[in-house]
C-alpha cells in the first residue's frame, strides 16, 4: 500500500516532536511506541509509592495507609505514637528512624525527635553526638539488631542517610509485586542493586532484610508504650540478653535471621553508606 | 494548524503535568501517582533500549526510588522532570552495567552493556498494526546513539537540548543521531512487507 520515502527532514522534526503525519510507516512507528501502557497499573508503583511516602521533606502521608501490618498493630494511644515516629522519619530519612525509635521507646520526647534528626541529617558529620546517642540509645539497638546500646549511639550518629524504613518499604511492596514469579526477590538483580546495598548490609545480607524488615516495620511501637503488655503475636524470648533493653527489643528476636546475631550494624551501615556515596 | 492528531491511547503531551509535578512536590499522593502513570511508561521503553526488557523494570524501579526520595529537591518543569529521570535511568542502567562487569576497574560504557534480548529480527515486525513492545525493538535495533535519541525525542518527549543533556551531547549531536535514526528506520519500514506478521514472538 503506501510505499513512501524516507520523510523530508522538516517532517522527520515534526515526527520527533511528537506529530502524527498520514501516511507514513515512521509515523505509524512512533505511534506505536508511544501508546500508553495497556496495563491499568504499570508494576513497580507500590514500590515508588512507599519510597514517596518515606521522602524527606514531604509532610508525611497519612501514616494509616502505610501498610496494612502497621495498620493492624496500631490502636488509639499507640496510633498517635506511631504518627508522631512515623512522620519523623518520612521527614528526614534514615537518620530519623534512630531517633523516633529512640523517643518512642521511651515515650516521653517525641516532639524532639524531627527537630533533632533533621539537625544530624543535615549535618552527617557533625559531632553533636549527645543528643542523638541520647535519644537513640537503647532503642536503636532494639530496632537496628542485636548490638550493645554503646554501638548503637554510634550508629545514630553516623547512620547511612537513605531511610531504611522506605527502603523496607520499597522492598516488601516489590517482594509482593515478584510473589508471582518463581524468581526470589533476594536473588534478583534487584536485591543486588546499590539502592539497597545499605538495607542489606544492615540486615546482613539478602536472606535477613526479610526478617529485618518486619522487625523494623511492626515493632517496637506497639511494644514501647505499653510495656507491660507484649503483644501475643510477638512470644518473648531471649529478654534476658539485653537486661537493660525494654521489651521493645522483644519484636527483632522474633524473626531472627542467621546473619543477624553476630553482625555489627555500624561497621556495615557507614562502611556501605561511603562505598555508595 | 498542522494536524497533531490526538490518538486515543497516546501518552500524554504532559498538559497539566507540571502542576501535578509541583503537588507532588509537596507531598500530594495523588500527584505523584499521576506523575508517574505519566513518566514510567516513557522511562521503561527508554530503560528497555539500554539494558533490555527483562532488566527494564529494575532498572526503572530503582529510579523511582532515588526519583521519589529527591523529588523535593527538584525545580523545574515537566519537561526539566523528564529529563531528570531520564538520566537516572540511564545512571541507573550504567550502574548494572558496572555491577555485571567482572572487571570493575575499566570504565564502561553504555556500549558495553549486555546483549539486548530484543535483539530479535525485529525487522520483520514491521506490520501494519504494531505492538508498543515490537516498535520499541525495533528502535532499539539501531545503532545505541541514535536508538537513544529516538527515544528521548520522540517517546519520553524531549527536545534536541533536553535529551542532549541526558546523554551528555550537544543538541546538533542529539539532532543528527535522532535524525539518522529515522531514516534508517523508513528505510526499513518501507522495504518491509505491508503485511502484517502475525506470529510476532
Amino acid at each position: 500500500m503506501r510505499r513512501n520515502q524516507i520523510p523530508s527532514a522538516a517532517k522527520r522534526e515534526r515526527l520527533l516532536a511528537g506529530e502524527r503525519l498520514e501516511g507514513q510507516r515512521l509515523s505509524e512507528l512512533l505511534a506505536a511506541a508511544t501508546m500508553s501502557a495497556h496495563s491499568a497499573e504499570p508494576p513497580g508503583l507500590e514500590s515508588a509509592l512507599a519510597a514517596f511516602r518515606s521522602a524527606p521533606a514531604v509532610v508525611a502521608a497519612p501514616p494509616a495507609r502505610r501498610t496494612p501490618v502497621l495498620k493492624s498493630l496500631l490502636s488509639g494511644l499507640v496510633a498517635t505514637k506511631v504518627i508522631a515516629g512515623v512522620a519523623g522519619a518520612a521527614a528526614v530519612g534514615g537518620v530519623a528512624l534512630a531517633a523516633s525509635t529512640g523517643h518512642l521507646g521511651d515515650g516521653g520526647h517525641s516532639a524532639d525527635a524531627p527537630g533533632q534528626a533533621i539537625a544530624a541529617a543535615h549535618h552527617p558529620d557533625a559531632t553533636d553526638s549527645g543528643s542523638m546517642s541520647s535519644s537513640g540509645d537503647d532503642s536503636s539497638s532494639a530496632s537496628m539488631s542485636d548490638s550493645s546500646s554503646a554501638s548503637s549511639s554510634a550508629s545514630s550518629t553516623h547512620a547511612p542517610t537513605p531511610s531504611l524504613v522506605g527502603l523496607c518499604h520499597a522492598w516488601q511492596a516489590h517482594e509482593q509485586s515478584q510473589s508471582d514469579h518463581s524468581v526470589s526477590a533476594a536473588h534478583s538483580a534487584w536485591a543486588k542493586s546499590p539502592a539497597f546495598s545499605v538495607l542489606v548490609s544492615t540486615a546482613g545480607g539478602t536472606d535477613g532484610v526479610d526478617g529485618y524488615c518486619t522487625a523494623l516495620l511492626t515493632p517496637s511501637t506497639s511494644a514501647s508504650t505499653t510495656p507491660t503488655s507484649v503483644p501475643p503475636t510477638h512470644p518473648t524470648q531471649a529478654v534476658t540478653t539485653h537486661p537493660n533493653h525494654k521489651p521493645t527489643a522483644v519484636p527483632s528476636h522474633s524473626h531472627p535471621a542467621p546473619s543477624h546475631t553476630n553482625h555489627k550494624p555500624t561497621a556495615t551501615a557507614s562502611a556501605s553508606a561511603s562505598a555508595s556515596a | 494548524m498542522t494536524d497533531r492528531t490526538v490518538v486515543a491511547g497516546q501518552l500524554s503531551s504532559g498538559t497539566g503535568m507540571s502542576e501535578c509535578l509541583a503537588a507532588a512536590r509537596e507531598g500530594d499522593e495523588g500527584a505523584f501517582v499521576r506523575l508517574y502513570r505519566d513518566v514510567q511508561p516513557r522511562l521503561r521503553r527508554y530503560a528497555s533500549v539500554l539494558v533490555g526488557g527483562q532488566d527494564a523494570d529494575d532498572v526503572t524501579a530503582e529510579a523511582w526510588l532515588q526519583i521519589a526520595r529527591d523529588l523535593h529537591g527538584f525545580s523545574g518543569d515537566i519537561q526539566a522532570f523528564r529529563a531528570w529521570t531520564a538520566r537516572i535511568v540511564r545512571n541507573r542502567a550504567l550502574d548494572l552495567a558496572r555491577s555485571r562487569s567482572r572487571r570493575p576497574s575499566v570504565s564502561i560504557g553504555l556500549d558495553d552493556l549486555l546483549d539486548r534480548p530484543e535483539r530479535h529480527d525485529a525487522w520483520d515486525l514491521a506490520a501494519e498494526r504494531m505492538s508498543t513492545e515490537q516498535a520499541i525493538a525495533l528502535i532499539a535495533t539501531l545503532p545505541r546513539d541514535q536508538a537513544e535519541a529516538v527515544l528521548l525525542r520522540a517517546v519520553v518527549g524531549l527536545d534536541p537540548a533536553a535529551a542532549g543533556e541526558v546523554l551528555g551531547k550537544r543538541p546538533g549531536a542529539v539532532r543528527v543521531a535522532a535524525h539518522r535514526g529515522l531514516k534508517s528506520l523508513a528505510r526499513r519500514l518501507s522495504a518491509a512487507p505491508d503485511t502484517p506478521i502475525s506470529d510476532a514472538e
